[in-house]
């Protein structure tokens, strides 16, 4: 994985906007009517090269395929393996700090994720082909352009403890696992391409608030670093430098304020066996937590990719102001160290752009502009 | 004015969300039906006490009234200067000022437009502009009344700078006709000082003028005109002590991009020329946050206060209080301790039927700002 040697980096979360006439037949294919699937993917490999060139424009450094065939960062398993099917008419998900407050209305839900994914049955592959299009969709894409490098995301058997209700396997451990044994080789499968892998976990961190706000932090820490156990069983021969994690405490435009701590739970997120972690730095409940970083020494050789652009507000962040977020990183954990990222994606479900579109390249530019001034004077 | 001798004092921008049923008889009158006046009346009343308890209770020190009984921020004064009648927008006109942002934004704001309310219909000067004081005694009367027994370290109530009234088919000059405003607002800012409560006049136009530029001005044609406001603001102050007065600006509390905004580097100057003792302005949103940057080579003169925005009215998400505690420290870093009051960038509702955030979100941002200043002052005393 590059770090920043000479400047500093940027990237981001992985999903990206999806263009309206992809969204809609994405639409079309959620809702199990009949699509054109020839025409899909055609669809998907265009925007696929069309997010990459547009990452590039931005000043993005290390891009992503967008995640534009995926329906959600998560919910796209449905489609890849056995075991786990969409039902309607599930219990929604209860946000704990949401419930304080009776008369926010969080903003519109995802309409593509009206159903909740259930495990029925063994886990197993259904479509192993689905991340080899991926690869080759990114590939394509990446002709003829030369970012400084190139992830997909993918997500993590914890993560999928959290959004999977378990009606087949006997507990959590068994589910974690069977998980792990069967995604392992998407995450193997990227990291063959040559691209960088990164992990999704949210639930690490938000699930303290969707999914146990009932349990105490320390009951909280036992289950993920229980978690965090079965990723790794997961990443077992998996170079750690090719592999970034990501955390973080939910996209929601919610007012986040039972949100754990990120020094409760640090010393857990660095057993991942990964070269790279990533969390939140620039929303409102999260912005401070620079200062973990002061306590907390960074193990050797590992790159903290930090949120410095919000991803739940259309304000777009002053240069500036990402550049003094870079160096309060940079202080704390060595420039080259830190590589500069959003909060979370821009597409986490693929029809709810909290931010729309045209600000969100937007927001990414200004994120590279920031970066250009931190560098200035971190290598002055 | 009370400033941050023993430890750092909190504020807010002054407008916060009306209650549900408040809000519904305000619209009644609004859209013309026969409504109850006492009713309202009564109900203002007591929708002021309960701004004021439940500020009190979050701990804030320096309250407001939350400008409860008025319709808007700037559009309240329709029902209390004369000389002004709406006028229907002209074929194709929109309700909102053209601006920058939005042509460089336009999918997002067509969209996002749609969303917000618009509250009053524009307004022409079609005679002397005159000045009703009822209204104001009415506001007073309703805060002194809540206040009683409430534990707070002082109380200010917002009014609108002169440049907030349409336009002038009756007054020969531009000039002259934001002078008769200027003077007809005069009386009421006279009036809230009396009544002994800290007057804050609320003008974002000063930094947000530059944004309806369009095609865009010259900085330095820009500041030429930001004077000639700065002056007239003086002018609507004369008489009035310096000390009674803050004054806020801000970008506009739509949430959008923002990214046409003027930089504070290009009007701080001017902004300190206005005859007030505290200034408030944004400082916490993605936009504006940097800016404390403009107090390392800008000196806040001897005695004035600054009231940075340390809360966003921009975000459900609520400011953990250790981020509110960086903001402050930040700030008493480079003007000083006893010359910062924590504040907001901006009010929770603008308009009667506005909420910048949702409204309980709002009282507990507000509880965070109170922690996050009581964290900064145990590092700071």
């Amino acid at each position: 994985m590059k770090r920043s040697t000479e400047r500093i980096l940027t990237t981001h979360a992985g999903s990206l906007a999806r263009p309206p006439d992809l969204l809609e037949m994405m639409r079309v294919k959620e809702l199990d009517q009949p699509y054109d699937k020839a025409a899909f993917a055609g669809r998907v490999r265009s925007a696929v090269a069309e997010v990459v060139r547009q990452q590039i424009d931005a000043g993005v450094d290390v891009v992503s395929d967008g995640e534009e065939g995926k329906p959600g960062f998560a919910n796209y398993v449905k489609d890849r393996l056995t075991g786990i099917v969409a039902r309607e008419g599930m219990r929604p998900r209860i946000f704990s700090d949401r419930a304080d407050f009776p008369d926010f209305q969080p903003p519109a839900a995802s309409a593509l994720g009206f159903r909740r994914l259930v495990c029925t049955g063994p886990i197993g592959w259904k479509d192993k082909g689905a991340v080899q299009t991926d690869i080759a969709n990114f590939q394509a894409a990446l002709q003829g352009v030369q970012p400084a490098e190139a992830f997909i995301p993918a997500v993590s058997p914890g993560t999928l403890a959290q959004n999977v209700v378990n009606e087949y396997y006997k507990d959590e451990e068994a589910f974690l696992y069977a998980v792990a044994e069967v995604m392992k080789e998407e995450y193997q499968a990227i990291v063959q391409a040559g691209f960088l892998l990164q992990i999704d976990s949210p639930d690490l961190a938000m699930g303290k608030n969707v999914q146990f706000a009932d349990k105490t932090l320390e009951e909280f820490r036992t289950i993920i670093a229980r978690r965090v156990e079965a990723l790794n069983h997961a990443l077992a021969g998996i170079p750690p430098a090719q592999v970034r994690h990501h955390i973080c405490w939910g996209n929601g435009e919610g007012p986040h304020h039972k949100d754990v701590a990120l020094k409760d739970i640090i010393d857990i997120l660095l057993r991942a066996r990964a070269g790279a972690l990533y969390v939140e730095g620039a929303n409102p409940r999260h912005g401070h937590e620079w200062k973990v970083f002061r306590d907390v020494q960074l193990p050797d050789g590992m790159v903290l990719i930090a949120g410095v652009i919000d991803t739940k507000t259309n304000f777009i962040e002053h240069p500036e102001l990402v550049a003094d977020r870079i160096m309060n990183y940079a202080s704390v954990v060595g420039r080259e160290n830190v590589i500069a990222g959003t909060d979370c994606g821009f597409g986490t479900s693929a029809d709810r752009d909290r931010v729309a579109p045209s600000i969100s390249w937007a927001k990414l530019k200004a994120m590279a502009e920031g970066a250009q001034l931190a560098s200035q004077q971190l290598w002055s | 004015m009370k400033r941050s001798t023993e430890r750092i004092l909190t504020t807010h921008v002054g407008s916060l969300v009306r209650p549900p049923d408040l809000r519904e008889m305000i619209r009644a009158r609004e859209s013309g039906n026969p409504y109850d006046r006492e009713a309202l009346a009564a109900r203002v009343r007591s929708a002021v006490a309960e701004a004021v308890r439940k500020q009190v209770e979050c701990g804030i020190d320096i309250v407001s009234d939350g400008e409860q009984g008025k319709l808007g921020f700037n559009t309240y004064t329709n029902q209390r200067l004369g000389g002004f009648e709406p006028r229907a927008l002209r074929p194709g006109e929109h309700p909102r000022p053209r601006r920058r942002d939005w042509d460089a934004f336009p999918e997002f704001y067509d969209e996002y437009w749609q969303t917000q309310p618009v509250t009053a219909p524009p307004q022409v000067c079609t005679g002397a502009v005159t000045y009703e004081r009822d209204a104001v005694a009415t506001d007073i009367q309703n805060f002194k009344e809540a206040l009683q027994g409430a534990r707070v370290e002082e109380a200010f109530m917002p009014a609108i700078a002169p440049f907030y009234q349409g336009e002038n088919r009756f007054y020969p000059t531009e000039q002259a006709f934001l002078t008769a405003v200027a003077d007809a607002l005069h009386e009421e800012y006279q009036a809230i000082v009396d009544a002994g409560f800290i007057l804050q006049i609320d003008d974002p136009g000063l930094p947000t003028q530059w944004d309806a530029q369009i095609p865009a001005i010259s900085v330095a044609e820009y500041r030429k005109r930001a004077a000639q406001r700065v002056e007239l603001v003086n002018h609507a102050l004369r008489g009035i002590p310096e000390e009674r007065v803050r004054y806020h600006i801000c970008w506009g509390s739509w949430h959008g991009p923002h990214v046409t905004d003027l930089p504070l580097r290009d009007v701080v100057d001017l902004m300190l020329q206005v005859r007030a003792q505290a200034y408030s302005v944004e400082a916490a949103n993605p936009r504006h946050e940097h800016e404390y940057h403009v107090w390392e080579d800008v000196k806040l003169p001897e005695g004035k206060i600054l009231i940075p925005g340390v809360i966003a009215h921009t975000t459900n998400t609520v400011e953990h209080p250790e981020l509110v505690k960086e903001r402050i420290m930040r700030y008493a870093r480079l003007v000083g301790r006893e010359n910062v009051i924590a504040g907001v960038d901006c009010g929770f509702a603008q308009g009667a039927f506005t909420a910048r955030v949702h409204p309980t979100i709002a009282w507990a941002k507000l509880k965070s700002l109170a922690e996050g200043a009581a964290l900064a002052s145990q590092e700071l005393w």
